[in-house]
């Protein structure tokens, strides 16, 4: 299978598994689902607590995804866009239920990769940490551009398929958002420059 | 932060070095010597946007959760589904099997209209566009001919669907008016007349994903209240994790971006006549015979607003009779299409029994079956919107 958007699917070959999927094919939604499965995985581990949970909420993505199947209407836009918005969906739903955002100790026991830099990783592992406190303070939006922009590179009009936005909101919505994590960080005491000084 | 950094023109620069330092091409340090006024904003967004891109990716989902969840779904995929239980056959009555037989026929000829690729080109249509009314038509059309066309749910889920699609394109063109969001609220009222266990997940998906898509726009002043209306019914769908749906109509909209219909409220007599005028001229008196039911309330409203409803008017007394005659005057205007007279379904603003350019006397359209409802729009339909669907001799 070709891929070009964001590295995953050809649109042409996406179309043509859509409408196979939307047929009750479960070998062309099984291919979807596999395109697409560690992208939304992906966004929902930075948005709660634990891979757990991330694993949970991604069933309950594709389960929803396959229920809705058959109505799905092909508009043109990546089918990624419309995981992203029912992952959304889902997270904004966990955090409504539970009435609160995600605590820092439970922000902390998100896993990072391991490598043999050390003393790297262990100025990554604080500002992971750091950074997750206060991107999870952001609101909604501004969650959702700062991982999509920034975290999984999707560009400026992919972001804005992904989000039902044009590009100029999206334009905003990256400045505002990023004002305000930067603002969070610097009042927590995180110093950016040092930090990204000692990363790089 | 100074005006500036609210500004578009700021937006556009720290889009422009966002990109440029994210892809390598500049160095933040390169930015920032090129907008010199907009350094002090710019800094910091570049700073976070690179402590942003630079933090570990977490671990991937686990290869063993990953191939679980596809058999999952590759079973649920597979299951036999449990069917409802069929509804007793009646006996089919004149009136019914004409419609049916009505609808064939109109299936037939609109399966080759469709085939033209208009209908599947005005899939994208909004309101505005030229294909709008080809595509609300279309709906109708489908609705109307349910089961053939698809189980009546389902279809009213998709329709919500569209509504959703054009309530997002007309966001990003800044013009999301009252009429859009009035006719998700009429598809989300008619998805609770046929609301059943079985289709719960998906209307619950389609609030979720509602509900998602109405936190980001921005409607119209004058759209605000049914906006809000609609927010608290999928937020109320969200927090509950059941579907919240309308227990009425919203009031429909005087003024239809496809169809103007001017309603005279009904004085408060005892018998009264339809007028109806299509264009180019058609007219009808047919009579209404609703039956006595709630909606019938002697509650005459003859101050209000020229808003269609779908309800009959009242009647001037307390305990309706079932041979009542109402009174209502409605004209209609042509739609662009040629020759054509379109009936959105937000706006089923036909008045009961009323057909326009038919002289039989039409059903009455008050029933409280949204099935039989649909059915009097395919009779209506075949007889005056099916003429352009009919292929030139």
């Amino acid at each position: 299978m070709a891929h070009d958007w964001i590295g995953r699917v050809d649109r042409k070959d996406e179309q043509r598994l859509i409408a196979q999927a939307v047929r009750g094919d479960s070998d062309a939604f099984a291919a979807l689902y596999r395109a697409h499965v560690q992208a939304i995985y992906r966004y929902i581990v930075h948005r709660v607590s634990d891979a757990q949970m991330a694993e949970d909420f991604t069933a309950d993505v594709f389960t929803r995804a396959l229920k809705s199947m058959s109505t799905y209407q092909d508009q043109g836009k990546p089918f990624l866009a419309w995981l992203y918005r029912i992952a959304h969906a889902r997270v904004v739903d966990y955090y409504r239920r539970r009435g609160r955002r995600p605590d820092e100790a439970e922000l902390d026991a998100q896993p990072i990769a391991v490598t043999d830099d050390v003393e790297g990783e262990l100025l990554r592992g604080q500002a992971a940490s750091a950074l997750r406190t206060a991107l999870s303070s952001l609101t909604d939006e501004q969650q959702q551009v700062i991982i999509l922009r920034f975290i999984e590179g999707l560009n400026l009009e992919e972001t804005a398929v992904s989000m039902g936005k044009n590009a100029n909101a999206i334009k905003a919505l990256q400045h505002r958002a990023l004002r305000a994590l930067a603002s969070r960080l610097e009042r927590s005491g995180f110093d950016l420059e040092n930090i990204l000084s000692g990363l790089s | 932060m100074n005006d500036f950094a609210s500004s578009s023109l700021f937006d556009d620069i720290a889009a422009q070095c966002l990109d440029d330092v994210l892809a390598g091409r500049r160095t933040v340090a390169q930015c920032l010597r090129a907008h010199p006024e907009q350094a002090t904003d710019l800094r910091p967004l570049l700073m976070a946007a690179l402590l942003t891109a630079r933090m570990p990716t977490p671990p991937p989902m686990r290869e063993a959760a990953v191939d679980a969840l596809e058999a999952r779904l590759r079973a649920t995929m597979t299951a036999p589904k449990s069917l409802p239980k069929p509804a007793p056959r009646r006996a089919p009555t004149y009136a019914f099997a004409f419609s049916r037989m009505a609808a064939m026929l109109a299936l037939g000829l609109l399966l080759a209209f469709g085939s033209t690729g208009l209908v599947s080109a005005s899939d994208r249509a909004v309101p505005g566009d030229a294909l709008y009314g080809l595509k609300r038509l279309w709906e109708a059309i489908v609705l109307a001919l349910s089961p053939l066309s698809g189980p009546h749910d389902a279809l009213w889920i998709q329709i919500a669907h569209n509504r959703l699609y054009e309530i997002d394109v007309l966001d990003e063109q800044g013009r999301l008016d009252e009429q859009v969001l009035t006719d998700l609220h009429r598809a989300l009222y008619e998805l609770a007349q046929v609301r059943t266990p079985q289709n719960e997940a998906d209307v619950l998906l389609l609030l979720q994903q509602a509900d998602s898509l109405l936190a980001q726009v921005t409607p119209q002043p004058e759209a605000q209240k049914v906006y809000d209306t609609l927010s608290a019914l999928t937020q109320q769908s969200v927090d509950t994790g059941m579907p919240a749906l309308p227990a009425s109509e919203y009031p429909l909209l005087a003024e239809s971006p496809l169809m103007q219909v001017t309603y005279a409220p009904p004085t408060p007599t005892a018998s009264a006549t339809f007028t109806a005028t299509a264009s180019p001229t058609a007219s009808a008196t047919p009579s209404a015979t609703p039956s006595p039911t709630a909606t019938l309330s002697p509650t005459p409203q003859p101050s209000a607003s020229p808003t269609p409803s779908r309800t009959p008017p009242p009647t001037p007394s307390a305990t309706p009779s079932p041979t009542a005659t109402l009174t209502p005057t409605a004209t209609w205007t042509a739609l662009p299409l040629p020759g054509t007279v379109l009936l959105t379904s937000a706006a089923p603003t036909l008045p009961p029994g009323v057909l326009p350019g038919a002289t039989a006397t039409a059903p009455p359209a008050n029933s409280d079956n949204p099935r039989e409802r649909e059915t009097q729009q395919a009779v209506y339909l075949t007889q005056t919107v099916g003429a352009p669907a009919t292929p030139a001799p």
